[in-house]
């Protein structure tokens, strides 16, 4: 059973965002049903695509309360509450610089060996200089956290 | 260095150029002849050392021992280029340009090659055939008025255009038009094709959306009904159809338009909203100082009232009349009622109703006569509100008929202290009775 079609008692307004949320589930859904592979190495991708349909998800709320101002704050705080998004990523959009942060895993500086944030938070003009100084193309594809290819501000 | 580029170096170790004249700076080295902002994608080996070069935006230039030149200067490659299949060269151009074929690059290039193999192998032999280059000689004066329009849009071609494209523009004939493939094609459907050319060109140029197309963009959104409520990668496809969708080529462009017309979409309802409000308001604002006159006009004045007497003595009005919202400077206040007190310590109610008259007759537009029935209306309209509020909007429609509203806000505060000598009453009966006799007579 849809986790969307089960909720009652929604707010004004939802039935107008429940068919995306619906459709965002399905993503989800697919996803889940994939089977994960057995190279240590794309064993990861999984995870991955699932941050990203969440991350799409927060954006689209983010983006409706906030830009678009289509949604009232009750509703904004009914689907916190249900989870469909992530306030504290949410909460780190807002501030400048981390407009498009890509998960809050990547900028947890104590969990990493030099208390830096992660790769996909360097912009990438920067990276493609360092390269070239050192004359080697760039080796980042996506960070292993969230599979982000790159969320500075900038890129 | 000569000229007025220098060369200096960034923090990071690269060379970058600065104009000493103009305050440019730049990563290229200007003097560098060549434009390095295009890139090859095709070689084509030809004779004597000679290679045709094909960059990515469609240009061409032939290499020589290291050196770029924009013409072949080589006899026997001029020969060998008449002899190729023309129609393969320009498809390796388009396919440089971006141009998406059915053949694969490698295919057509390979084709090419093998071409100059086979007429390097057979010998000069061929070249003997020279009515056809004659042939092309001739097309050449049919095709130039169109090249030189071409010439306009890309001048640093200039010079390889002229070696080369004359042939290769007819063979673009063949391959551009689907239907005719008559020779004698007319020059307006060969402009036809070069106008398209050129938009092609100029599209990936306009970096920067101008409003027009903004506007046009946010009107289809509205016409093929978009939800704002949904998302840009569900909802383009409601307008992916439409010719304007390509006037933005950038998606993320797209997207942020979707996004501003998505804030609008609610908000466009709601300013329409508040303009009405406000169009009704606007009807009857009070002028600046009505109601501070009407509290002197209600107030006790003797001989040595000054204006601190006016404020303490009528506190409760000040406040019911937001007098210090209306005037918010409080010595524009001060003064305003140091002026008036003059008027009414000097003169009778009489003699102020005559300056009151002088001065509408002065400044107000009096000529414009007005209905009695007008006059009338603007009484039963309101005659359901009470007196004073009757008397209120009766005034203030008279004082909208006779212009005084603006020229209240537009004139000096000097000059309309005599307008303020009456109280609302007062002056409500003079100018009714001054528009009453204007009408009758």
């Amino acid at each position: 059973m849809s986790h969307v079609k089960k909720i009652k008692n929604a707010p004004e307004g939802f039935n107008k965002i429940s068919p995306v949320l619906f459709d965002f589930e399905k993503k989800l859904d697919e996803v889940h049903k994939e089977k994960e592979s057995r190279l240590s190495a794309k064993s990861q991708e999984k995870l991955w695509k699932i941050m990203q349909i969440h991350h799409e998800r927060s954006l689209y709320i983010y983006k409706l309360y906030y830009k678009r101002k289509l949604i009232s704050r009750e509703l904004y705080q009914f689907l916190i509450k249900h989870k469909f998004c992530d306030k504290h990523l949410i909460a780190k959009w807002r501030k400048q610089g981390y407009e498009k942060l890509c998960c809050l895993r990547c900028i947890q500086s104590d969990e990493t060996t030099h208390g830096k944030t992660c790769i996909c938070r360097v912009p990438r003009a920067q990276l493609e200089l360092e390269a070239e100084k050192k004359g080697t193309e760039v080796t980042f594809k996506q960070c292993v956290h969230c599979g982000c290819r790159g969320c500075a501000s900038t890129d | 260095m000569a000229g007025p580029w220098q060369q200096y170096k960034a923090p990071n170790g690269r060379k970058y150029y600065y104009n000493v004249e103009t305050k440019e700076t730049t990563w290229t080295n200007p003097y560098q002849k060549v434009n390095v902002e295009k890139k090859p994608s095709f070689v084509i080996p030809l004779l004597n050392d000679w290679f045709l070069i094909i960059f990515d935006n469609g240009g061409k230039l032939y290499l020589y021992e290291d050196q770029l030149y924009t013409r072949l200067e080589d006899e026997e490659s001029l020969e060998l280029l008449d002899h190729l299949n023309k129609d393969k060269l320009v498809l390796l151009i388009g396919i440089s340009r971006g141009y998406s074929s059915l053949k694969s690059s490698d295919e057509v290039y390979d084709s090419i090659i093998n071409e100059i193999e086979s007429y390097n192998q057979s010998g000069i032999d061929i070249i003997e055939g020279n009515e056809i280059t004659d042939d092309i000689g001739i097309d050449d004066i049919g095709v130039n008025e169109p090249l030189s329009e071409k010439d306009k849009e890309s001048p640093s071609e200039n010079d390889q255009v002229e070696t080369m494209e004359p042939s290769l523009a007819n063979a673009l004939i063949a391959d551009y038009s689907s239907s005719d493939e008559d020779d004698d094609e007319s020059d307006d459907d060969y402009n036809g094709h070069i106008d398209k050319k050129v938009k092609l060109d100029e599209e990936p140029l306009s970096t920067e959306i101008d409003q027009l197309t903004i506007n046009q963009y946010k009107e289809m959104f509205t016409q093929h009904k978009l939800n704002p409520y949904s998302l840009w990668s569900m909802e383009m496809n409601k307008c992916s159809d439409d010719p304007i969708f390509f006037s933005v080529t950038n998606d993320q462009d797209r997207e942020a338009i979707y996004e501003t017309w998505c804030g609008e979409y609610e908000s466009g309802k709601e300013e329409g909203d508040e303009d009405n409000k406000n169009e009704e308001e606007e009807e009857l604002i009070p002028t600046k100082f009505h109601y501070l006159s009407h509290v002197m006009s209600k107030s006790n004045i003797s001989n040595d009232t000054i204006f601190e007497d006016i404020k303490n003595e009528n506190k409760p009005m000040w406040k019911q009349f937001r007098i210090n919202k209306m005037i918010p400077d409080k010595k524009e206040q001060r003064e305003f009622v140091t002026k008036l007190l003059f008027y009414y310590k000097k003169y009778t109610q009489e003699e102020r109703i005559e300056l009151f008259i002088k001065w509408v007759k002065k400044y107000s537009n009096l000529d414009q006569s007005i209905d009695i029935k007008t006059l009338n209306h603007w009484e039963e309209l309101h005659s359901h509100e009470d007196s004073s509020q009757k008397i209120e909007t009766l005034l203030f429609l008279m004082e909208r008929h006779l212009n005084i509203t603006e020229i209240l806000s537009t004139h000096q505060t000097s000059i309309c202290y005599e307008y303020y000598i009456l109280g609302i009453k007062a002056k409500c009966d003079t100018l009714y009775s001054l528009l009453v006799t204007d009408a009758v007579s």
